[in-house]
């Protein structure tokens, strides 16, 4: 590695890391959306007083893309962070 | 495999007489628990309290000489416990005829241990098994298993960076991942969504209580209002009548795994990977106190003369070598100081120095002349690590830099011991 070399990689990583977690603010804000439009709209799967069905399950999508995106994200850091270090 | 294992597993700080008294404690316990007809996972967590104390101090011990490679024994063990608890779920399940209720019917705070089975109405049919919620899912299910898998895969996670040549860790480390998305989408839906917008066929039940035993019996369905939770969310992303299988397969499709089988192979694709991810790092492992005394050997030189190192404890005021004696054995210190003393005509002792932890002894005697120069003493409660002559003598045969450094101390000392002979 030359000198200089490893900020310029940190700033990335940071900028990755960043944008990434931005990424899961807004599914998760999505994810959480979806109950509530879920009553606005009367959709007869959730308010019409019925057992849960396909709707509801697709309302929760982008919170199971959030939660992975979060783990993805959490892994990503941390690897990129320590894939340089040496093993103990 | 067995040594390599041995090295974690025995006690090392801890006497005897200790995991006696704490064993005596835990079964008193566990006896009082069966007698006042307490839950299995309360039995089971008076069984485990009065073990920690004595974990904690085994615990630092080996960290203090394996460093990270004892937290990496707890992550393991920790899993390898999480395993048993789904291992016991399952078996609940398939081999008792265990209900999956958790956590299960209650009369106050006491739960029913036993549960007969319902049929598709929910009523009463002539099986009868215990709840199939493992042990700590008795308590808080969602929280237990969100706790502990997130602990299980931050630990991996920290591991990596620890022991990042190890593959076996990135092989835990993924499925661990896989297995926390499942939980954080479960704790979500369990924690956040509470509002009982949906309805769910409730399954009622009667308590009848024999004695210490509370049994659950079956009072038919119940449509009532429920969470997304209760209503089906609960089997999560991968779970039967889950997500992925519901929107790829619709709601009829019945294919996917129910949850506890679900969950045991995702525990079965982390468990696995870890324990040999563990016993392969563990035979890398080298004493911490080693690498202080002898920093100028080769990590190999430090692996091989690891398991060789023996404990020993000496109380305070105990002779550990006598002046005159033939030397045997090369001391590191561990814990404690020791003081050396050179003996005068006439009996009088003379202090020349005193050593802690980190440092050595006994080298002089092995590298020149065969006999102790000096006698070194317990200046408090000492515990050493000590190597046998052959193989003292055959790491700095095979480390050059080593004998070169262990050298110049013995000469060091030696003008020290010739210093207070001479009276200069």
């Amino acid at each position: 590695m030359q000198d200089g070399e490893y900020p310029v990689v940190e700033r990335r990583i940071g900028r990755i890391y960043l944008s990434a977690v931005i990424a899961v603010a807004l599914v998760l804000l999505l994810a959480a959306g979806g109950p509530a439009l879920a009553q606005e709209t009367q959709t007869p799967q959730t308010l019409g007083g019925g057992e849960i069905g396909y709707l509801d399950w697709l309302y929760h999508l982008p919170l199971a893309l959030g939660c992975a995106l979060l783990v993805v994200a959490v892994d990503a850091f941390v690897i990129l962070r320590y894939i340089r270090g040496k093993e103990a | 495999m067995g040594a390599t294992l041995e090295r974690f597993v025995s006690l090392r700080r801890v006497p005897m007489k200790a995991v006696l008294a704490t064993a005596l404690v835990s079964w008193a316990l566990q006896a009082y628990a069966f007698a006042t007809g307490q839950p299995f996972y309360l039995i089971v967590i008076l069984a485990v309290i009065p073990w920690i104390p004595l974990a904690l101090f085994e615990g630092l011990w080996k960290y203090q000489h394996y460093s990270w490679m004892a937290v990496f024994a707890v992550v393991t063990a920790l899993q390898v416990l999480h395993m048993g608890e789904h291992f016991l779920q399952v078996t609940q399940l398939s081999v008792l005829n265990g209900t999956l209720a958790c956590p299960p019917p209650s009369e106050g705070a006491t739960f029913a241990t036993r549960i007969v089975m319902p049929d598709a109405a929910g009523q009463p049919t002539d099986v009868v098994g215990p709840a199939a919620c493992g042990v700590l899912g008795f308590l808080d299910f969602e929280l237990v298993h969100l706790v502990w898998d997130t602990a299980v895969w931050l630990g991996a996670l920290w591991l990596l960076t620890k022991f990042p040549r190890n593959a076996w860790l990135w092989v835990a480390m993924i499925f661990a991942s896989i297995h926390e998305v499942e939980h954080l989408f479960l704790g979500y839906i369990y924690y956040v969504e509470t509002a009982a917008i949906y309805t769910y066929p409730k399954q009622m039940w009667d308590l009848v209580r024999d004695g210490n035993i509370l049994t659950a019996v079956p009072a038919g369905i119940e449509v009532v209002p429920a969470t997304f939770y209760e209503a089906g969310g609960k089997t999560g992303i991968l779970g039967r009548g889950g997500l992925v299988e519901v929107l790829l397969f619709g709601e009829g499709s019945q294919s996917f795994l129910l949850r506890p089988y679900l969950h045991f192979g995702y525990n079965s694709l982390v468990v696995i990977p870890t324990v040999i991810a563990f016993l392969v790092q563990a035979r890398k492992v080298r004493d911490e106190y080693l690498a202080k005394a002898l920093p100028t050997l080769t990590e190999e030189q430090m692996i091989q003369a690891t398991p060789l190192l023996e404990r020993e404890a000496f109380d305070a005021g105990e002779v550990i070598i006598r002046q005159g004696d033939i030397a045997d054995k090369f001391y590191i210190i561990t814990r404690g100081d020791v003081e050396v003393l050179r003996e005068q005509p006439g009996g009088r002792e003379l202090v020349i120095t005193r050593l802690g932890p980190g440092q050595y002894f006994g080298e002089i005697g092995l590298l020149h002349g065969g006999k102790r120069t000096a006698t070194v003493r317990a200046a408090g409660d000492v515990e050493v690590m000590s190597l046998d002559r052959n193989t003292f003598a055959s790491l700095m045969d095979s480390s050059e830099l080593s004998k070169a450094e262990v050298e110049r101390l013995v000469r060091q000392r030696v003008r020290q011991l010739h210093a207070m002979k001479t009276g200069g």
